[in-house]
């Protein structure tokens, strides 16, 4: 009987703290910051209440022009950077996946653009990428390629800075499918050895089934972090040229804290939200049942 | 019977002596120590004059003990004035700490806090595009009573100094416009860290290719076209032209003398008028002489090209005076020449008037202290100090001073610069940053990139802006 | 067929060496600008070589408030990080080994948490701090971060957890053993890894986080990132400055990942497998 109520209660006395702070610390504020999108609101006019206005928001926006534009340069960010970031780090993984001498201190240096401020991220290429006194440029120029325009001009902008993002996390993104790929049960390789399979048709039908998890995983903290991704261009563009390089969550700040509109900020988060609520639900696979008490 | 009497009349004496002596403090969130009146007239200042009246003197020293704390930007004027700051707390023993932000961030952390029922600031420095829409937000504190109450209004002042352009635009609110002088006009902020344009050049390139300095547009265009086919690796005109804030000021600077306007006389959006074409004309055809990657320069990059050799002009704020001379930021120290920016071709010229204010919030606590600060802040002594260091001056004694203009020379072009200064040069008005960043500077920026042509730029942006004209209600 | 396969091994080592390079030179750049004047940061042809001068560093540290930044970045990175893992891993464990009611409504509402951006709740967090009197303080920024790392924190921990074999704890809990023992004695030496990459990433983010560390802080208790658009003038960015404070921004950073890079990979991967 003891046990019995014990065992009943004591996951809820475990959780009790995490779910006091989340719903205080988080849950009010982004409750607060969502319902928002119903009402108009401005920094300059924070001592009035918020002036309700339903779905007037959402309205202004589908037909803002530049909304639709925030959606197409944040679908081709996400896109080209978790598949660039899957795909290269896959290719550099199956490289470097028989054990290389040195590979340990190598490891390390792998983990080291994750770890570095995002505001420092954006202020080392900034500098890399000025068109006329920039590393970048003066390095192509050795090689005879002539200097680009960088952040500078609308069709180079999201490109470059696109290359930033990938630069920041496929190293992480490589070494967390590298240990994937070597935990790939060695019985299985080597069944495969024997029945004579090529390197391509292990690649497909033993090592990349065992590494479904794994991709499925990356591939869900990728395309999250990257939608929400935001310091790094601000420091960088600003969201120009243009508004070339303006992603949704660009929008969300320049309609909060330049517009001086937090009800359209927040009605363009909600929709941001609802966007990748779908594309994580399109991503996930089937779940294996866990062992519990 | 007699001995009571006088005694009474003493004693009767003393106390309306004693309550004569200590009315005239008003001791305002001087949380520190309580003020005895004799105490006070003891520690009076000499340099400063003292009304011989007794009652409400002026006093440097009677907020001694309180603590302000100031909101300011990371520029030259704050950078400058902070080594003098201690020289202001042995006046006035008020101390000053500085709370430093950058601008964009400045803007944002300030309108929060005029949210709140106590401000932690006790002084703000503001853009002064800012002007009014802090000012709508209820978020200034209205100086006129604070300049006629004789206790804490220092006689020395001279308000009438300051360059009526530069007082007008820092801090002169609800007037024939939002943000102008008019006939029940207020004050809510004093001059401090503005600017106005001037052009900058390389003296030894145009020596070298016998070039005159420029007057006209057409003298530019020329100048930059001979300068870049004959010296290697130069160019012409640096200017700003990344989307948002920096492309409109410089539609602006140069754009003003061609008649380019945001708005008309019934605020409806004008972009798409001559003037503004013209000028955006000019700024393409300046493009063909520039450096890479010139059709979305900053601040930084606009400046760096000059500063670093690159390009042979500029037409930019005064602060470039200080700047060129900067050895550790600029390659040219020694062969820039200043003077004054073009005019348009039938003689109209309008230059910047822009920079930075400061006011006090509404919600501070030590509002009077605070006064006593600006006011040495923008006093005669400090802005000389000041401009002897290169920072530019708002008053107009400053800027004929004969020790001043020996060290820079180049600040009479700025004194000729100030008095083209128009206070609207551009609509103050709490719309225009959206205006600027989303609709205006995109638009000009993308002119420039060639993603757009002029006409068809401009022409697009008159719908939405007009909207938000209507909404905010200056179009009925 | 030796020689082949020597070959390989030797093309692929420069193939690491070639990605250590791209990685490593951005890095390299910010610490040799740092060495810089203004001025220098812009000679072109470069200096790739410059000897080290430390009057950026000096300016740094000496005109801004920046030892206060330090320790506050301190305080509130350590602070969150404790605080966000030992709650995390009571709640992991939780979800992880019991069926519940309310067990789903937890973890989806986890997964729509980590997806809201930071911006949105910028503001809000600001009028909720005002009110409870949390802005201008390190616990209120304590608090801020340990909402946005609770999130991650749990979701990770309960991967952990669950890749553990649940034989060891059945077994104790059949000798009676009460589930806090099984947590703390078994459960906890068993993921150290797992608490290992949490920690690391909890403190990353306490430490990097820009936006709102602007908002919520006042000049006392400001961060070393907030610091760093300090640089930032009217008269343009003072590069040798920024990269200045940049580096010392990255260095616990460096440290970390140096110091726990063994446990960090293999904790990367042990999760990896079984999420």
């Amino acid at each position: 009987m003891k046990k019995s109520i014990s065992k009943r209660l004591f996951p809820y006395v475990f959780s009790t703290p995490t779910i006091i702070l989340m719903t205080i610390f988080m849950g009010f504020p982004i409750l607060y910051g969502l319902i928002l999108g119903f009402y108009r609101w401005s920094l300059a006019d924070l001592k009035n209440a918020p002036v309700f206005v339903g779905l007037q928001n959402f309205n202004a926006l589908f037909q803002n022009p530049q909304f639709w534009s925030s959606m197409k340069t944040t679908i081709i960010f996400v896109v080209s950077v978790v598949f660039v970031q899957l795909f290269l780090g896959l290719v550099i993984a199956l490289l470097l996946e028989k054990n290389l001498p040195g590979i340990r201190f190598f490891r390390s240096i792998f983990m080291l653009p994750v770890m570095i401020s995002p505001v420092v991220v954006g202020v080392i290429w900034k500098y890399i990428y000025d068109a006329n006194f920039g590393m970048l440029n003066y390095l192509l120029g050795l090689i005879g390629v002539p200097p680009g325009t960088w952040l500078s001009n609308e069709g180079t902008a999201l490109l470059s800075v696109i290359i930033t993002e990938i630069w920041q996390w496929t190293p992480f993104v490589f070494l967390i499918l590298l240990s994937g790929l070597q935990s790939v049960p060695g019985d299985l390789m080597e069944a495969a050895v024997v029945d004579g399979a090529s390197y391509f048709q292990t690649l497909i039908h033993v090592k990349l089934p065992c590494m479904k998890n794994i991709m499925h995983l990356v591939l869900t903290l990728r395309m999250i972090e990257s939608m929400r991704s935001m310091v790094v261009i601000f420091i960088m563009t600003n969201g120009g040229p243009g508004i070339s390089t303006m992603t949704l969550p660009m929008a969300i700040y320049k309609n909060a804290f330049v517009n001086q509109d937090l009800g359209s900020a927040s009605a363009t988060a909600i929709i941001l939200m609802i966007l990748l609520v779908l594309l994580t639900v399109f991503v996930k696979g089937g779940k294996e049942e866990d062992d519990k008490h | 019977m007699k001995k009571m009497h006088q005694r009474k009349l003493a004693l009767g004496l003393g106390v309306i002596l004693l309550l004569g002596s200590t009315g005239c403090s008003q001791q305002e969130g001087s949380t520190e120590k309580t003020q005895v009146q004799e105490l006070k007239t003891e520690k009076e200042q000499v340099t400063e004059t003292i009304t011989a009246d007794g009652e409400g003197g002026f006093d440097w020293k009677q907020f001694d003990g309180s603590t302000i704390v100031a909101s300011v930007p990371n520029n030259v004027h704050w950078n400058s004035v902070k080594e003098y700051i201690p020289e202001f707390t042995e006046l006035t023993g008020i101390k000053v700490e500085l709370d430093v932000l950058a601008n964009n961030n400045l803007h944002d952390k300030q309108l929060l806090e005029f949210s709140k029922p106590v401000s932690d600031f006790d002084v703000v420095a503001y853009i002064v595009t800012w002007k009014s829409e802090y000012n709508r937000a209820g978020g200034l504190e209205v100086l006129d009573p604070y300049f006629e109450d004789p206790s804490i209004a220092n006689p020395e002042y001279d308000i009438a100094d300051i360059a009526p352009a530069f007082f007008e635009l820092a801090g002169k609110v609800d007037g024939i416009k939002d943000y102008l002088d008019g006939p029940d006009a207020k004050l809510v902020g004093l001059p401090f860290g503005t600017e106005t344009s001037i052009m900058a050049y390389r003296k030894d390139l145009f020596e070298k290719y016998d070039i005159k300095v420029p007057e006209t547009y057409g003298d530019v265009i020329e100048a930059a076209r001979v300068i870049h086919e004959k010296e290697p690796n130069m160019y012409g005109l640096s200017m700003r032209t990344s989307s948002g804030a920096d492309s409109c000021h410089t539609w602006f600077t140069l754009g003003k003398s061609l008649g380019a306007e945001m708005f008309d006389d019934n605020w409806e959006p004008a972009f798409d008028n001559e003037g503004s074409l013209a000028t955006l004309d000019f700024m393409k055809e300046m493009l063909v002489y520039s450096p890479l990657g010139a059709e979305s320069f900053d601040l930084g990059a606009s400046d760096n090209a000059f500063l670093q050799g690159l390009t042979a002009m500029i037409i930019d704020r005064d602060k470039l005076i200080g700047l060129s001379r900067d050895t550790e930021k600029s390659k040219v120290a020694d062969s820039v020449g200043f003077a004054l920016q073009p005019k348009a071709d039938d003689g109209s010229l309008e230059t910047e008037a822009g920079g930075f204010a400061v006011g006090i919030p509404v919600n501070s606590q030590n509002k009077k202290a605070a006064f006593l600060f600006l006011q040495w802040l923008t006093s005669k002594e400090t802005e000389k100090a000041l401009a002897l260091k290169a920072v530019t001056p708002a008053r107009i004694s400053t800027l004929n001073d004969p020790d001043v203009l020996e060290a820079y020379p180049a600040f009479e072009v700025v004194k000729e610069a100030v008095s083209y200064a128009n206070p609207d040069w551009r609509p103050g008005i709490p719309e225009i940053t959206k205006i600027q960043s989303q609709f205006l500077g995109v638009a000009i920026n993308q002119v420039m990139t060639g993603a757009k042509d002029a006409e068809t730029a401009m022409k697009e942006i008159v719908e939405p802006v007009r909207e938000i004209m209507v909404e905010g209600g200056y179009i009925k | 067929m030796k020689t082949r396969s020597t070959l390989w091994t030797v093309l692929r080592l420069l193939v690491v060496l070639l990605i250590a390079i791209v990685i490593l030179f951005p890095v390299y750049i910010m610490v040799i600008t740092s060495f810089k004047t203004s001025n220098q940061a812009f000679d072109m042809p470069p200096a790739f070589f410059p000897s080290p001068a430390l009057f950026n560093y000096r300016a740094v540290l000496t005109e801004l408030n920046f030892m206060r930044y330090l320790y506050n970045s301190l305080i509130i990175s350590l602070g969150t990080t404790a605080v966000s893992i030992l709650v995390c891993i009571m709640s992991g464990y939780a979800l992880a080994r019991f069926n519940f009611r309310g067990a789903n409504i937890l973890s989806v509402s986890i997964v729509l948490i980590r997806m809201v951006p930071p911006v949105v709740i910028a503001v809000p967090m600001y009028i909720l701090w005002t009110k409870f009197g949390l802005t201008g303080s390190l616990s209120g920024m304590i608090l801020a971060y340990i909402g946005l790392t609770i999130p991650l924190n749990v979701w990770m921990l309960t991967i952990f957890i669950k890749e553990i074999p649940f034989e060891l704890e059945a077994a104790a809990a059949i000798d009676g053993c009460g589930y806090m023992r099984i947590l703390w004695s078994i459960v906890v030496p068993l993921i150290k890894p797992g608490i290992s990459v949490s920690s690391v990433f909890t403190f990353r983010t306490a430490w990097n986080e820009f936006l709102l560390a602007i908002i919520l802080s006042n000049r006392s208790t400001r961060t070393l990132p907030a610091a760093v658009s300090l640089m930032i003038s009217d008269l343009g960015i003072n590069w040798g400055q920024i990269m200045a404070m940049a580096t010392i921004i990255a260095i616990p950073a460096f440290i970390i990942t140096f110091a726990c890079s063994k446990n960090l990979i293999t904790g990367m991967t042990a999760g990896a497998i079984k999420g």
